[in-house]
């Protein structure tokens, strides 16, 4: 490649990247998606889970398995078939560009030291660093919201509930009690 | 990603928009920052444009001229009629918007000039703007049931504005004889809330199943079906059998006159001497909307939906429930349109291509505090129509679990905490 190739391609690379950034088909649907998960997906509903800030491919794999009906739901199945790769793509760009912002709420303390213990012995291997660490495309445990993490893991918990959440998950919850569920919830709501 | 297959579509790309972001351009940008932008309507419409707008251009001035210092929220209303809630949770002040710099103006519109820009309130001041923002919610028709006129609302309230229509009501429900008989009184097409009338008497009946049993809810509709008619049904089954009645339209539903004076209501097929009589009269778009020309008296305002722009006036945007539109009247469609009305504003001022509308709606009903349903649209723009996505939305399955529907009630109340912490937070 001749040195005034290079730069042109460089140009029209940068060009690119500043035309899909004001041609913002992502926060254009990415704000469809406030009205339940809040401003910029910044969650303030104890059951919605907060979207700002998680990493890309993650919230692409979850609306997905949306889609294609594997990952269990009551509305999300439902929405996520309204959109094409490229427009998930788009939407999870758009939730992964936000800031992580952990969900101001209390904790009980009695059940903290249980809650660590379990999340050591079950957790930690894939949801690091305490449940803060997004490697591995996961989503941080620490500072989401209780309600909605409770509910996560009650559902991987039942047989009955229709479609599987991601296998792992469904395996390493199944189980856990509900008084161990609740102290793991409680573990990832008092760290930041 | 896109591609230029050659020097001339590169450079075409090249155009004083795009050399706007390298800084070699004079910055249209500006434009959006020095402009004024005049909101009607601090509902959920006109809050959610008020807020997006000054979120995206901080220096913009914004300005929302609403009627009430308080805005009182129709969505879980009916709870209050139930009594699982008090009016604390409806009801949300404007300070947060202030805060961040929108210039809240607390009166009535009383005029909109479209050709000369301006806008009149009550108390005589004038406004000018660039992009004016319409969302004033709905408008009723007094008087098409003959003898619901306005006053009747204070012996039959609609409960169809959020307020003291609504502790009207909840008081009569309260205040009713074991034994009582409520009427609602559910319109034609189209109407804010299309599930609101049916979720009502859900929550009326849990009422009465706890602490009234003898009474009895009879809907009295217009029309032949419903919004999530067989969910709703099936909830009706589930938790009040015998407490609630749906007669259709073509069963002798349809509410033709109403005496306030006897608690009488009339149908082609008899009359119901009532208790309590909650009249939804059937509605067209806000009245500042109607006085602006933006729509007819007792019809909906035209709308480019690329944009949320009238078709009869430039500049002027209408959003919510006074739109003609496919879209459900619901919060969440008007927040939707909000957002789209907002982009394409930015765009015409910065000088930019419109992004194509993205424009949703979700709605949770409650039949019972732990039996929540709901129903999802996601729209697309088909030939400057509005059609819903093929496969997608829709309502929550007939045969879905106690769990599932259990689910749905939590939803809807991080739903409710979400939607109103984004317009007033
Ligand atoms: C019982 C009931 C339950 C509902 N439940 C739900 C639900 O669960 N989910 C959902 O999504 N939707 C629900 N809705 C529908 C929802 O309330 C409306 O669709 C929504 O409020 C429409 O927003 P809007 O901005 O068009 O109007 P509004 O929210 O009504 O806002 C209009 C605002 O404009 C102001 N205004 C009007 N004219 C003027 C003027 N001339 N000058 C100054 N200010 C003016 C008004 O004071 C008001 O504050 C429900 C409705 C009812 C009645």
């Amino acid at each position: 490649m001749t040195q005034a190739k290079g730069k042109l391609l460089l140009l029209v690379v940068g060009l690119v990247l500043a035309l899909s950034a004001r041609a913002d088909l992502g926060s254009m649907l990415g704000n469809t998606c406030a009205g339940c998960h809040g401003l910029n997906g910044a969650s303030a509903g104890e059951t919605m889970p907060i979207i700002a800030g998680l990493p890309r491919d993650f919230i692409l794999m979850a609306m997905k398995e949306y889609r294609e009906g594997i990952r269990g739901s009551t509305i999300m199945g439902r929405i996520a078939k309204g959109y094409n790769d490229q427009q998930l793509m788009a939407i999870s760009e758009f939730f992964a560009k936000q800031t992580w912002l952990p969900a101001a709420q209390r904790f009980d303390q009695s059940v903290l030291e249980r809650g660590e213990k379990l999340h050591r012995k079950r957790c930690e291997a894939c949801h690091r660093d305490n449940g803060t660490s997004m490697a591995l495309d996961m989503q941080p445990l620490a500072g989401q919201w209780a309600g909605y993490l409770r509910i996560y893991m009650s559902t991987c918990r039942d047989a009955k509930w229709k479609s599987r959440h991601p296998d792992a998950m469904t395996s390493i919850c199944n189980d856990l009690s509900d008084g161990d569920v609740a102290a793991l919830v409680q573990f990832y709501a008092s760290q930041k | 990603m896109m591609t230029f297959t050659n020097r001339r579509d590169f450079l075409k790309a090249l155009s004083a928009a795009s050399l706007v972001a390298w800084g070699i351009a004079p910055r249209f940008a500006n434009a959006a920052a020095k402009a004024r932008v005049v909101v009607i309507g601090g509902g959920y419409g006109g809050a959610i444009a008020a807020k997006y707008l000054k979120l995206a251009e901080p220096g913009m001035e914004v300005i929302l001229i609403e009627k009430n210092k308080q805005y009182v929220s129709c969505p879980f209303s009916n709870e209050v009629i139930g009594g699982h809630a008090g009016m604390d949770l409806l009801t949300f002040g404007y300070d947060n918007l202030a805060r961040r710099g929108i210039k809240l103006v607390f009166d009535t519109v009383e005029a909109i000039d479209p050709e000369a820009r301006i806008v009149r309130i009550k108390s005589g001041t004038k406004f000018n703007y660039d992009y004016c923002i319409v969302s004033p919610g709905v408008d009723f028709m007094w008087n098409e049931i003959e003898g619901y006129e306005e006053a009747a609302s204070q012996i039959m309230p609609h409960a169809w504005k959020a307020g003291p229509q609504t502790e009207l009501l909840a008081k009569q429900i309260r205040d009713i004889r074991d034994g009582g008989v409520v009427v609602i009184s559910a319109p034609a097409d189209p109407f804010r809330c299309p599930p609101g009338p049916y979720e009502r008497a859900c929550e009326i009946a849990g009422y009465f199943k706890k602490y009234k049993p003898r009474s009895k809810v009879i809907i009295l509709d217009a029309k032949e079906t419903f919004s999530k008619k067989a969910l709703f049904e099936q909830g009706w089954k589930q938790h009040y059998e015998g407490y609630i009645t749906w007669v259709s339209g073509q069963k002798g539903g349809e509410v033709t006159r109403v005496d306030p004076k006897t608690m009488t209501v009339y149908t082609d097929s008899g009359k119901i001497q009532a208790d309590v009589v909650n009249v939804i009269p059937s509605q067209g778009a806000g009245q500042i909307a109607v006085q602006a020309g933006l729509a007819k008296k007792g019809d909906w305002c035209p709308v480019n939906f690329a944009t949320f722009e009238s078709k009869i006036h430039k500049n002027i945007h209408v959003l919510g429930d006074a739109v003609d539109s496919p879209m459900p009247k619901s919060g969440y469609s008007a927040n939707s349109h909000a957002k789209v009305a907002v982009a394409a504003i930015l765009a015409a001022l910065r000088n930019e291509p419109l992004v194509p509308p993205a424009l949703t709606n979700t709605c949770y009903s409650l039949i019972a505090p732990d039996h929540g349903i709901s129903v999802a649209h996601i729209f697309e723009l088909v030939n400057g129509r509005l059609v819903t996505v093929k496969g997608a939305g829709g309502t929550s399955p007939l045969d879905a679990t106690p769990e599932f529907r259990r689910l749905e009630a939590v939803y809807a109340h991080s739903w409710y905490r979400n939607i109103t912490t984004e317009m007033f937070g």
